[in-house]
């Protein structure tokens, strides 16, 4: 894969949990330029170079056992959707843009908003070793600052140098999550206020 | 009776799946299906496909069927007793819904 980098394409490119509609217009963008994924790792797409064509892809979020995955690809493939990879809950597809043609994954409001409440949850429990560990680190850093209360200056140091910094970066990562679930909770919401099921 | 009045109403789209299921059929098959009975008015996604098969099973309304024969990919599933006691339930909401809105309609004179 490494050997010929004309057909070939590595991308870096960060999308958050609540951009997925964004990943797929990129994703299709690529494809209309003869780019079409082929592999996807964390925050790493692969693609493969091609016939520019018209292609939709539709990301899934989907909770699921490991001996089921066969049988839940086999449904999405038996419409015509393309399976091409997945990214820890992330499944990805794709299908060739055709008038007529049903682009959507959900066909009712209740199973989108099924999808994005379990995205939602996921997030939610993801948080809770943050919330959890920062009260302690923040503690001891205020402990550490505290105008050299702490009779040992080794542990000081390693505190201010390693427990800060991690306290500001979890800090961060925490804001981030949270702003992700309102995000997603807004999503939900606005698919609640449509009038059909 | 009181285990069907929590789960009802279905949402169309799982009415339609469970009233398929009353022979045995895979995923594709259940689309097909539909499709068929709604005269091409619902195409139902794979993920709101494979998500109602998910949510239906765990409600004990159908169940997985053992033989898979043609494809070991391909699960078929087929209604239980207690989602052909859900149907008959739904049906009966239904018409009340349907006598309901065709009598207040008359009786309004929206109606010739």
């Amino acid at each position: 894969m490494d050997t010929d980098n004309r057909r070939f394409k590595k991308l870096f490119k960060i999308f958050f949990a609540w951009q997925e509609k964004k990943e797929e217009k990129w994703l299709r963008e690529m494809s209309k330029e003869g780019w079409h994924l082929d592999n996807t790792s964390f925050l790493n797409y692969i693609f493969r170079k091609g016939e520019p064509k018209d292609m939709i892809y539709r990301l899934d979020f989907k909770i699921i056992r490991n001996e089921n995955i066969d049988d839940y690809i086999t449904l999405f493939e038996d419409v015509g959707w393309e399976y091409i990879s997945r990214v820890g809950w992330w499944y990805y597809f794709r299908t060739e843009a055709k008038k007529g043609k049903s682009q959507e994954l959900y066909s009712d409001n209740a199973s989108r908003i099924r999808m994005y409440n379990s995205l939602r949850w996921l997030l939610i429990i993801s948080c809770g070793p943050i919330v959890f560990n920062l009260p302690n680190l923040y503690g001891r850093v205020i402990k550490a600052i505290g105008v050299g209360i702490m009779d040992d200056p080794l542990a000081q140091v390693l505190i201010l140098n390693f427990a800060f910094p991690l306290a500001i970066f979890l800090t961060l990562v925490l804001c981030l999550m949270v702003y992700g679930i309102i995000r997603i909770s807004i999503v939900i919401k606005r698919i609640k206020s449509d009038i059909r099921e | 009776m009181n285990r069907i009045k929590k789960i009802s109403p279905l949402t169309e789209t799982t009415f339609y799946i469970l009233i398929s299921l009353l022979e045995p059929l895979h995923g594709y098959g259940i689309m097909q299906k539909v499709i068929n009975l709604s005269k091409g008015r619902i195409h139902l996604g794979p993920g709101t496909l494979y998500g109602a098969l998910g949510n239906l099973v765990g409600a004990g309304l159908i169940i997985p069927k053992g033989s898979r024969e043609t494809n070991p990919r391909r699960k078929i599933y087929i209604i239980t007793e207690l989602g052909k006691e859900l149907i008959k339930y739904e049906i009966h909401r239904l018409k009340e819904m349907t006598q309901n809105g065709e009598n207040l309609l008359h009786e309004k004179g929206a109606v010739d």
